[in-house]
Order: structure tokens, then C-alpha cells, then sequence
């Protein structure tokens, strides 16, 4: 890396923590010197490498050793043959960011970039404005590397996020409010208290580390860029990292130039950089949150129109989905390839469903879908959709009473047949 | 500050701080896309824009747009 860079004016800025121009507020993202970078960055170096997301070390943000989250990535790339058939695509991937180390999401990237930064930069509390899986990554690698951390999150998140953040001995403090208001104020504490707060003040660092998904995504695709990718968006920050993670290595020469589209996929109960798509706008509107969705209700995305601009440019599609499509897209990736995916993984699926059946992603290609987190964490959100066990008593003849009655394991509500 | 608008509020930072419209507003006098402006915790997207009034004890908040999570 070489400096910070506006993305709105280009002025730069020395390797602080600093995530905006002073000049127009714009967002600074990380200057890489890419000639230098292609002398060391080769497919043969890469795969010389232990099998995690700092293989790509030369393209992440850390000036030396990364001290935190040496283990996180390289997670499984999937190929999903049985959903592949219930969706009516000819091939399609399932990148399994819901097993990444430690916290199973995809937060564990950014995280491990933006500690190992603030650990370079002197920082000894680190601090975060989360939906959830942020704060339990934070919790989680903050206690690792022993540096004491406050988590932010609204108040009424689910149960598995609070516990998954709390139990590391991080101060959670639950905000009153929705995201957007916990982001306001955690801008204000960044400004005040000399924190790291990952998603703020050391923002351009932790925004790179999703990079290492598409990386990743590319290496195990056998060194090529897929045709299509389905990204969940909540700040929007993941799908623009995903697209620049395609754009390096081609500038490398570390994949084959090729095209591809990026699609992102939202809950239609805070949907507004999809709506904003679908509309052909090039700005979203603000929006309060409703969904069952929580790690994708944000209604302010501050990366909403770097996101859409991906979308315009390699000219993907948005849509959203209802709380009962995302349940359906849980279901469908659990009973096809034996994924259980939160709700932002429902949302992808549900999503990619959509996309197929338009034929916006048509039916003889090959797409991606990133899957960012783990379904044992929104277990509220799916809990009575499912099913029931069915109880008997410990006989052979109630049990085969049962099975000879025509029941599927769902129940009444059976769905998705097999 | 004298109570009025956000707009007026803009105008009276400008007097007492000069340069500082133009890192707020474009050249057409809109906010920035990059700048976010909230009163009494609310964003001023959702109330009536630059027109959105200012009573006396009214906290007005200016944030960056392109941060956080």
C-alpha cells in the first residue's frame, strides 16, 4: 500500500487512521503501488502460501506481519450441483463464508485487517458499529490479540449475536435505535475518544479485507473470474470489494481478462440500493428499516452508490426479497448442499432464485453466491418455519406407526419438496 | 446560533467560518451526497431538507455519509 485516496477528489493522504477527505468528506480507500505488487503477487507465490486469506498479503493493507486473524479464510468453495438444479442454473458455486474462523462470517476478513492495522498504529481499545456479525468478529479477534474492545449494536438484535458478542468480555453497549442511529453516534464517539474504531476511523483498512473473498473465490475457481456473483448488501461495502478483488488480479495478469457481472441482493423490508437499481437512479434514498434480515438493515449504506455504480458498470441487476423469501432461500441452501446460512444468506439465494427465473442471470451460465454468515446465528428469524420433530415413545411399533403415515419431516407446512 | 432554518443555520457557519460552505454544499448549494446532517438525531432526508426548521435547544449533528458500517 502507498497512501490513502479520496475516491471522490484523488487527493491523498498519509496511511493514518483517517477515512475521510478533508476537502469534500469523500471516502478514502487504499493506494496500492500494482507494479511492484505484480513482481512478488504470482499465482505460484500465492499457492506457496498457507491456506488463508493472507496469501494475498501484497493486496491487503498491513505493512508487515499480520498480528491478528492469522487464520481467517479460505473458506470452502462449494460447487452446488443439487440447488444449482432446483434454481434452473447449468452451474453454480457457494463460497462458505459461514465456516470462517473464527466468528463464521465474512467480518472475520475485515477485522483481521483493520486490528492488524490498529495494532501497527498504536491503538489499544478497538471499537465497532454493528449489525451483529462485526461485533462478534471484533469481540472475538479483540480478545485474541488482547486489546479491549466496545461493541456497538442496536438493542434488539437476536439473541445468538448478543450472547456471540458478549461472552468474549467486550463492553456491548445495545443503542436504543436502528443502525443508522448507533452508526451516528459511533462517528461521534470516533471523534472524540482516540479508539480504533474499525468500521469508521480505520474504515479504508477494514473495507479491504473483503477483497480477500473474491480472491479466493478466483483461486478456487481454478485462477478465473466467475460470470456472475451474488453479494448481499447492507452498507453496500462487500459487492464494490468483490468487484475490486476482480479488477486487481486481471490488472495483474493474475487471472485472464474477462467480463462479469456483479448482482446485489437486499431484503425488500430495507431495500434501498436495490430500489434505486430497479429504478435506474443512480442515488438511494434513506429508508428505516423492517426485516427479519437484521445484518442487512441499514438504511443509510454509506457504500449504496459506490454499489450501484458496480452494478450500472458491469451491468448486474438488484432485487430484494420478503422475510418469507429469505426463510424459503434459508431452506433451500440448508436442503440442497447442506449449508445453514443466516438470513443475509437467505437473502442471496432468494435473490439468485429471482434473478434466474427473470433470466437477468440466464439459465446456460455460471454464477457465485457469497454466502457471509452462519445460520446459527439467526436461528429467531427461521425458528417455526421449519418443522417439528415429531415425538414418540421409545417403541418400534409408534415408530413405524409414524413412518408408514404419509408426514414429511415439515409437517403441515411442508414446502420445498426434495 | 440564531434559530431559522438548516439553510440558515449553513449561512451563519459560513460568516463565522469561512470555506466552510463550500466543503458542505456543491456548487449548486446542495448538501454533499458525502455529508449527512442530522437534527435532534434525526436525518434531515426524512424531515424537510434545508428548509427543516431549528428551534432554540435543537442539536444539530454533521457527518461524514461515507462511513461506517
Amino acid at each position: 500500500m502507498k497512501a490513502l485516496k479520496c475516491r471522490e477528489c484523488g487527493r491523498e493522504y498519509p496511511l493514518a487512521a483517517t477515512h475521510v477527505c478533508e476537502f469534500d468528506f469523500g471516502p478514502l480507500e487504499v493506494a496500492y503501488d500494482y507494479e511492484r505488487i505484480r513482481k512478488v503477487l504470482t499465482r505460484e507465490s500465492i499457492q506457496a502460501r498457507p491456506q488463508n486469506m493472507w496469501r494475498y498479503r501484497e493486496l491487503l493493507p498491513v505493512a508487515g506481519e499480520p498480528t491478528v486473524g492469522r487464520q481467517v479464510g479460505y473458506t470452502p468453495l462449494i460447487k452446488a450441483d443439487r440447488l444449482a438444479r432446483r434454481l434452473g442454473i447449468r452451474e453454480l458455486w457457494v463460497k462458505n463464508d459461514a465456516v470462517n474462523y473464527p466468528t463464521l462470517s465474512f467480518k472475520d476478513r475485515v477485522v483481521s485487517v483493520a486490528l492488524s492495522r490498529s495494532v501497527e498504529l498504536g491503538f489499544k481499545t478497538v471499537a465497532c458499529a454493528s449489525t451483529g456479525n462485526l461485533a462478534n468478529s471484533v469481540a472475538a479477534n479483540a480478545a485474541s490479540a488482547g486489546l479491549e474492545a466496545y461493541v456497538f449494536i442496536p438493542h434488539d438484535l437476536e439473541q445468538g449475536k448478543i450472547i456471540n458478542s458478549l461472552v468474549y468480555g467486550a463492553r456491548v453497549i445495545g443503542i436504543k435505535g436502528h443502525y443508522d442511529e448507533v452508526n451516528r453516534l459511533c462517528a461521534e464517539i470516533a471523534g472524540k475518544y482516540p479508539w480504533a474504531f474499525v468500521n469508521v476511523n480505520m474504515r479504508p483498512y477494514y473495507a479491504e479485507g473483503s477483497k480477500s473473498m473474491g480472491f479466493e473465490i478466483q483461486e478456487q475457481l481454478g485462477w478465473r473470474i466467475p460470470e456472475h456473483t451474488v453479494v448481499c448488501m447492507a452498507s453496500g461495502s462487500l459487492l464494490t470489494k468483490i468487484h475490486k478483488s476482480y479488477q486487481e488480479f486481471s490488472k495483474l495478469g493474475i487471472v485472464h481478462e474477462s467480463s462479469w457481472k456483479i448482482h446485489g441482493a437486499q431484503a425488500t423490508g430495507c431495500n434501498p440500493i436495490t430500489l434505486a437499481q430497479k429504478a435506474g437512479l443512480d442515488f438511494f434514498k434513506p429508508q428505516k428499516p423492517n426485516t427479519i434480515a437484521k445484518s442487512l438493515a441499514i438504511g443509510t449504506p454509506a457504500d449504496g452508490f459506490y454499489a450501484l455504480r458496480v452494478m450500472k458498470e458491469t451491468g448486474g441487476y438488484g432485487d430484494d426479497v420478503t422475510d418469507d423469501e429469505i426463510r424459503e432461500g434459508i431452506r433451500l441452501l440448508a436442503e440442497c448442499e447442506g449449508v445453514f446460512a443466516e438470513t443475509a444468506g437467505g437473502v442471496t439465494v432468494g435473490v439468485a432464485k429471482k434473478l434466474i427465473a427473470q433470466g437477468r442471470i440466464p439459465a446456460d451460465s455460471s454464477a457465485v453466491l457469497c454466502i457471509t454468515g452462519n445460520g446459527l446465528k439467526t436461528l429467531d428469524a427461521v425458528a417455526g418455519h421449519v418443522g417439528e420433530t415429531q415425538e414418540i415413545r421409545p417403541s418400534l411399533r409408534e415408530f413405524e406407526a409414524l413412518i408408514a403415515s404419509d408426514r414429511t419431516p415439515h409437517g403441515a407446512a411442508a414446502t420445498a419438496s426434495r | 446560533m440564531r434559530p431559522g432554518t438548516v439553510s440558515d443555520l449553513l449561512t451563519q457557519l459560513q460568516q463565522r467560518y469561512n470555506g466552510v460552505r463550500e466543503r458542505l454544499c456543491d456548487e449548486r448549494g446542495q448538501i454533499r451526497g458525502s455529508v449527512l446532517v442530522f437534527v435532534n438525531d434525526e436525518d434531515i432526508r426524512f424531515l424537510r431538507h434545508q428548509q427543516t426548521e431549528l428551534r432554540p435547544g435543537d442539536e444539530v449533528s454533521i457527518i461524514p455519509a461515507f462511513a461506517g458500517g
